[in-house]
């Protein structure tokens, strides 16, 4: 009959054994499987609830130091959960019996009734704590089944609120922490779209198209946040739950990036503004230097213009075209013919100067003896009028090969004999000297026997138009542009010139030239 | 061979004078004109068996009169000299890309030698 899974463990506080004897048949025969214990008074009573948790007590009223209330009183004051207790009494002690009942007895049974009450009442008793049980347990469950959401959403990073007719009913410590309120009591005094609201400048989160949201805090700042709101109903009520993250740093670290892109973006223009005036002055300055060719070419044209009559008349009158002439008059018109030739070779080298470009030198083997000898072969008739002689030494056993532009290098070797000449006394000797050096080198030296060149001005003759002095330029036509074409020439072959003199008259002035030298030929 | 004519085209007369000189010189017909428009229209008129081109004029210059000339049929084969004093330090002609053909040229200052034999060889004639 009884469900507990062991003997009904029963005390009887009785000091009648007859009682206590016809309470436990009657128990029995009804089905209960009974371990009791008897205490005939307060001693033993008290002595029996210290040592066993019973599971029900049974309880005279009436014993000679003790009575049931007394016993009832005494077992739950000391017990937590105390036992079912049913007090026993005779007829008429109703009063007593609500007492009882008022005091937390489960339940009465009267005596003379004992066999029809007792089972029944033990049952319900029974049953009762059965299903306070029950309910104690089903609340255990509840409270840990709430404690574990609870601890959810109170360990939730995220803040977590509940919001009713604009205001926070509910908020996690997250979101207290977030706003920096120290209770919900304050937090609800706030209107909530005035805690939080949306703002324009771009979206949280692109790819869910989530715009920013900003949250007012206690301390009047503001947070960056983003927002995931749900409409549901809280404590029977329609309630949204609004799910709060704070994204001030990854805010703050967009907008940093966005600014770092700015400035990149900035520095970007300002270099390609600064390419466009790279752009522009190197344009300009290719302008400039076109026009300056371009100039060049105009002053040459204009040169050239009356140079053109001037050669053509006299050629006219020395063909005798415009009648016959006298072998005077023909001597000063070939006079004539030779300096228009002149001055149109000096144009030609101002030109050159100008636009001479060692990359568009035509290169080959040249066999350096064999260009000085030509070159001063073209210049015979020239020193005989001024009766100057040439010496050559060449060294005989040298392999005198060199890489060049044989019409250059002829040009250069013009330019040098034609100043030796010119510098040259009457009956003077112009001295040509070639050899190799190491077989690295060739080595060129013309010599003159000239009245030479100041030491310190030595480096300088073979800038443009240098003249040595205003005196010197009136004895002697001035060096012009041919030595610095020369220089030009020489040095866009590798090679290096130089000038030596003594100044000593008589001694005159050596033009020193090396070119590397050409080791293999053919 | 002899009269063929030569047609002078220059905006400088004292070059002109000079060509005509050095033409009628080896018996050849000098025919001039000081513009290019009426060097072409002597030379559709005339049609001369050589046609001596200044480059540097004004109004129409020599490649644009070089090209009007390639363009008309009844000329366009006359063989050209071109006349210029715009050369570069190694009497190279200047900026020839892209310009109509021509049969030779002969740099400013020229000597009468060179403008003889530079004709001769055109007409193919013995010096
Ligand atoms: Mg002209």
């Amino acid at each position: 009959m009884n469900d507990i899974g062991h003997p009904l463990r029963l005390l009887y506080i009785e000091d009648n054994q007859d009682d206590v004897i016809l309470g436990l048949r009657t128990l029995t025969k009804n089905g209960f499987q009974i371990e009791a214990t008897v205490a005939h008074n307060q001693a033993e009573f008290e002595k029996a609830v210290a040592e066993t948790q019973f599971d029900i007590v049974l309880s005279d009223y009436y014993l000679p130091d003790l009575n049931g209330l007394t016993a009832l009183e005494y077992l739950r004051e000391k017990q937590k959960s105390p036992p079912p207790f049913i007090l026993v009494t005779g007829t008429g002690n109703e009063a007593i019996a609500s007492q009882a009942i008022s005091m937390g007895a489960d339940d009465y049974v009267v005596k003379e009734y004992l066999k029809q009450q007792l089972p029944k009442a033990v049952k319900n008793a029974l049953s009762r704590v059965q299903r306070d049980q029950e309910r104690q347990q089903l609340l255990r469950l509840l409270r840990q089944s709430e404690e574990r959401y609870r601890t959810l959403v109170e360990s939730a990073l995220d803040g977590i609120i509940v919001v009713q007719n604009n205001h926070i009913v509910f908020a996690n410590p997250a979101f207290l922490r977030l706003v920096c309120f120290s209770s919900l009591q304050e937090l609800s005094a706030q209107d909530y779209d005035a805690l939080i609201t949306q703002e324009e400048t771009g979206k949280s989160d692109q790819r869910y198209d989530r715009p920013y949201h900003s949250l007012k805090c206690a301390d009047n700042t503001k947070k960056w946040i983003e927002i995931v709101t749900t409409d549901f109903t809280w404590q029977g009520q329609q309630a949204k739950l609004v799910q709060v993250r704070d994204v001030t740093r990854r805010r703050l670290a967009e907008e940093q990036a966005q600014r770092m892109n700015e400035t990149l973006r900035q520095m970007n223009a300002s270099l390609q503004a600064s390419l466009l005036r790279l752009e522009q002055t190197k344009n300009e300055l290719a302008k400039a230097l076109e026009f300056n060719d371009r100039m060049l070419q105009n002053i040459s044209h204009e040169l050239r213009t009356p140079l053109t009559h001037i050669k053509g008349y006299t050629e006219i009158l020395l063909e005798g075209i415009m009648g016959e002439i006298s072998d005077e008059q023909r001597e000063a018109l070939q006079i004539i013919n030779e300096k228009a030739d002149t001055l149109n070779r000096q144009i030609n080298q101002i030109l050159t100067l100008q636009t001479l470009n060692a990359e568009d030198f035509e290169l080959r083997p040249i066999d350096l003896e064999l260009l000085v000898r030509s070159v001063i072969q073209d210049f015979q008739p020239t020193a005989q009028k001024h009766n100057i002689t040439f010496q050559l030494h060449i060294a005989e056993d040298d392999i005198l090969y060199c890489s060049g532009d044989e019409e250059r290098l002829q040009e250069s070797l013009n330019n040098i004999i034609d100043n030796a000449i010119k510098f040259s006394p009457e009956g003077g000797i112009v001295t040509v000297q070639l050899r190799s050096v190491e077989s690295d080198f060739l080595w060129l030296t013309i010599s003159d026997q000239g009245i030479g060149v100041p030491t310190d001005q030595l480096e300088r003759i073979f800038d443009r138009f240098y003249q040595v002095d205003s005196s010197m330029s009136r004895r002697f036509r001035g060096f012009g542009v041919g030595l610095a074409l020369a220089k030009q020439i020489i040095e866009g072959h590798g090679g290096r010139i130089w000038a030596e003199s003594t100044n000593i008259p008589g001694e005159g002035t050596a033009i020193q030239i090396m070119l590397p030298a050409l080791k293999e030929v053919r | 061979m002899a009269n063929e004519k030569i047609l002078i085209i220059d905006d400088d007369p004292l070059v002109i004078r000079l060509a005509e000189l050095i033409i009628k010189n080896i018996n050849l017909q000098p025919l001039s004109a000081l513009k290019g428009e009426d060097g072409i229209e002597v030379a559709i008129k005339e049609r001369p068996a050589l046609i001596i081109l200044d480059l540097m004029m004004p109004e129409m210059n020599g490649w644009e009169t070089l090209s009007q000339i390639r363009k008309t049929e009844c000329i366009q084969d006359t063989p050209v000299i071109i006349l210029t004093a715009r050369v570069g330090a190694t009497g190279d002609l200047i900026g020839t890309q892209n310009k109509p053909h021509y049969e030779a040229f002969l740099p400013k200052p020229f000597s009468m030698q060179e403008m003889r034999d530079k004709i001769n060889e055109i007409l193919n004639r013995a010096p």
